[in-house]
C-alpha cells in the first residue's frame, strides 16, 4: 500500500521563520575536518559549507566519508581535528542548544520496534517538550496517521524510514540532516520524500542536508551540492555551478572523410581536439565558429558528413569529479 | 532538574512491552508460584508450620533462598542486558545521542529506570511471597491463615539489605550492557561471574567478590563483616567506571 505524504502537507506546521535573515550565513560549516580510523585517514580537511535555507546534496560513492562527516557534525563521533559550526555556533561549546534545533536521520531508521509509531514519537516529545499535537502533525506529514496500535517492528522498511523522518521533524528543527533518507523507499516514496523536503525548505525555511550516493536521486531536489570522494571534498557549490560544469563538458562530434587531417587542422587552430572511433571530438564552440570550421574543412577537400553535440549527463559529471 | 525527570519519563516509556519488563514480572512470581503448588500438593506439615510463632520470618527466608542464590542475579543479568540493549537492537543510540540531553542525563536516566525496575521486582516478589502463603490457607481446609502478625519491618529490612547487596551486580551488568553492542557479552560475562561466586562460596575471602553478597548474608557466612557496606563500596566504584567508559566512548552512533 502506498501512503501518500503529499495530501497531508496542509496539516503542518506551526512556524514560518524569516528565511531572509538566514540567507547570509551558513547553517552548517566545517573547517579542516580531518578524521582517522586507526591509521586510515577517512576524512581529509573537509570544509563543508551549507548555506542557510538551502537543500544541500552531499554526494559521494559508498565509503566516501559522507556518514562519518555527518556523524561528526552531530557529535556522534569524537572530533579529532577541525571545527564544526552549526547555525552560527560552535558545536563543541553549544552542543545541547544546537541539538535542540537539529533533526537527523543517520543511516538506518532508529525506531523502537516494540512500540507503536505514536509511542516512539512520545519518547522524543517528552525530551523536546514540544506540543503533544505535533505527534499527530508529523504522523500525518509522513503518511503514518493510520498505523494505530501496529508495532513499529511490523512496519516495512519504508514505513520505518518515514517514522524516522517524523521523529526528526517532531521538534520543528531549523536544520535537517538526512543520511540516505530514501533507502528502502519505493519510487513513489522517493518522489513523495522529495516533495516533502522541498516543501519544508520552501515554506518553513528549514535547511536540509541530504546525503546520497546517487546524483540522479537528488538532482531534482537540491539547490547546492558537495561531492566527496575518498575522504576529500571534490566539488562544492550551487547546483547551477554543477550544471555549468556539465555545459562545459559538452563536446562537438565531427564525422569527416579524413579524420586524421581534420584532427591535425583543429590542433593547428589551437582547439583541444581528440580522436574517437573514426570521429573527432572538440569542446563546445559557437554556431559561427562551427560554420567557419566546416567551411575551412570543405575548402581543404575534407568531406563533412556528421556534426553533432554530445552532452554529458550529470551522472557523468559526478563520475568525472570523483574519478578525475 | 526537570531535564532529568523528562529523560527518565522517556526511558520509562521505552520499557513498555519490552522483554525486560515481562522478565521482571515473571522473575518476581516464578519461585513463589512454585512454592504455592508445592505447598498445595504436599500439605502434610502445613498446619503445624502455619501455626508457629515465627511463621512469616521462616517463610520469607525460605522464599529468598532460590532468589538470592540464582534467580535474582540471573534476572538482573538478563533484564539489564535486555533493557540497555534496546538502543543497540533498534539502532537508537544515535537518536538518543542527537537529542538535547547531556551524556550524564542519558546515563543516569537509564540507570534510574534500571533501579526502578529492580524495586518493582522486589515489591512484586514480596507480594508474590505473601500470596504464596495466603493461597494454601484459602484453598486447603486443613490450613489456617498464620496466627503471627505480619512482620512488616522484618520484610522491609530483609529486602533493603538484599537490594543493596545486589547493586554491584546491577552496576557491573549496566557497565557491560552499555559498553558492548553484542547482547551475548553482558549476558555471558554475567553468568560466568555468577558461577564463579557459587564455586567460590566457601573461600575465606569471598566477601571481596561482588556477585555473592546476598547469598553470603542469607547463609550468614560472615557475621562480623558488614556486607552491605562492601556492596555499596563496589557499587560506587563500578558506577564511576561505567560512567567514565560511557562518556569516553568514541563512537556514540
Amino acid at each position: 500500500m502506498i501512503i501518500s505524504m503529499v495530501p497531508a502537507f496542509s496539516v503542518h506546521c506551526n512556524k514560518l521563520p524569516d528565511i531572509s535573515s538566514r540567507t547570509h550565513m551558513n547553517a552548517l560549516e566545517t573547517t579542516g575536518l580531518t578524521h582517522h580510523f586507526g591509521k586510515d585517514c577517512v576524512l581529509d580537511n573537509i570544509g563543508l559549507q551549507v548555506p542557510a535555507g538551502s537543500i544541500y546534496g552531499f554526494l559521494g560513492p559508498n565509503g566516501a566519508g559522507k556518514t562519518t562527516t555527518l556523524k561528526l557534525t552531530l557529535g556522534l563521533l569524537r572530533k579529532q581535528q577541525g571545527s564544526i559550526s552549526i547555525l552560527g555556533k560552535s558545536l563543541e561549546s553549544n552542543r545541547l542548544e544546537i541539538l535542540r534545533k537539529v533533526g537527523s536521520l543517520i543511516e538506518s531508521p532508529s525506531v523502537y520496534t516494540h512500540l507503536t509509531a505514536r509511542e516512539n514519537l512520545r519518547i522524543l516529545q517528552n525530551i523536546y517538550r514540544c506540543p503533544i499535537s505535533r505527534i499527530d502533525e508529523v504522523l500525518a506529514l509522513v503518511g503514518l496517521s493510520n498505523t494505530g496500535s501496529k508495532l513499529a517492528g511490523q512496519f516495512s522498511l519504508g514505513m520505518k524510514q518515514r517514522l524516522s523522518i517524523a521523529m526528526a521533524l517532531l521538534h520543528s528543527p531549523e536544520l535537517l540532516i538526512l543520511d540516505e533518507p530514501t533507502n528502502g523507499l519505493d519510487p513513489n516514496g522517493i518522489i513523495e520524500m522529495r516533495e516533502l523536503l522541498k516543501k519544508l525548505s520552501r515554506e518553513d525555511g528549514i535547511t536540509v542536508v541530504v546525503s546520497s550516493h546517487l546524483l540522479a536521486e537528488i538532482e531534482k531536489l537540491v539547490t547546492d551540492v558537495g561531492i566527496i570522494h575518498l575522504g576529500k571534498m571534490m566539488f562544492q557549490g550551487t547546483f547551477d555551478e554543477l550544471r555549468e560544469r556539465q555545459h562545459r563538458s559538452t563536446v562537438v562530434v565531427l564525422g569527416t572523410t579524413d579524420p586524421d587531417a581534420t584532427h591535425r587542422y583543429l590542433i593547428e587552430c589551437n582547439l583541444d581536439a581528440q580522436r574517437e572511433n573514426g570521429s573527432v571530438l572538440l569542446p563546445a564552440i559557437s554556431r559561427e565558429q562551427l560554420t567557419e570550421l566546416t567551411r575551412q574543412l570543405v575548402a581543404r577537400n575534407i568531406g563533412v558528413y556528421e556534426i553533432s553535440t554530445r552532452k554529458n549527463d550529470l551522472e557523468s559529471i559526478f563520475l568525472e569529479v570523483v574519478n578525475p | 532538574m526537570m531535564t532529568i525527570v523528562y529523560s527518565i519519563q522517556s526511558e520509562w516509556l521505552k520499557r513498555k512491552g519490552s522483554l525486560a519488563s515481562w522478565l521482571v514480572i515473571i522473575g518476581a512470581f516464578f519461585s513463589p508460584t512454585l512454592f504455592t503448588f508445592i505447598q498445595i500438593f504436599r500439605p502434610e506439615k502445613l498446619p503445624e508450620r502455619y501455626a508457629s510463632a515465627d511463621f512469616w520470618e521462616g517463610f520469607y527466608r525460605n522464599a529468598w533462598q532460590p532468589m538470592n542464590m540464582l534467580l535474582l542475579p540471573m534476572g538482573i543479568i538478563l533484564a539489564i542486558s535486555l533493557l540497555t540493549q534496546l538502543e543497540y537492537k533498534n539502532n537508537a543510540w544515535k537518536q538518543v545521542h542527537t537529542s538535547p540531553q547531556s551524556l550524564a542525563t542519558i546515563f543516569f536516566a537509564k540507570f534510574a529506570v534500571v533501579i526502578a525496575m529492580e524495586i518493582e521486582l522486589f515489591l512484586l516478589f514480596n507480594v508474590a511471597v505473601y500470596l504464596s502463603a495466603l493461597i494454601p490457607s484459602l484453598v486447603l481446609g486443613s490450613v489456617s491463615y498464620p496466627t503471627q502478625t505480619f512482620p512488616w519491618m522484618f520484610v522491609v529490612n530483609q529486602s533493603a539489605v538484599y537490594f543493596v547487596e545486589s547493586l554491584p551486580i546491577v552496576a557491573i551488568q549496566f557497565l557491560l550492557a552499555l559498553r558492548f553492542r553484542n547482547f551475548l557479552v553482558p549476558v555471558g560475562a554475567g553468568i560466568i561471574l555468577l558461577m564463579v561466586s557459587i564455586l567460590l562460596i566457601s573461600w575465606e575471602y569471598i566477601y571481596v567478590y561482588p556477585y555473592g553478597y546476598a547469598s553470603l548474608t542469607m547463609l550468614n557466612r560472615f557475621p562480623d563483616i558488614n556486607l552491605p557496606t562492601w556492596a555499596a563500596g563496589w557499587f560506587a566504584v563500578i558506577m564511576v567506571a561505567a560512567f567514565a567508559l560511557y562518556v569516553t566512548k568514541n563512537d556514540k552512533g
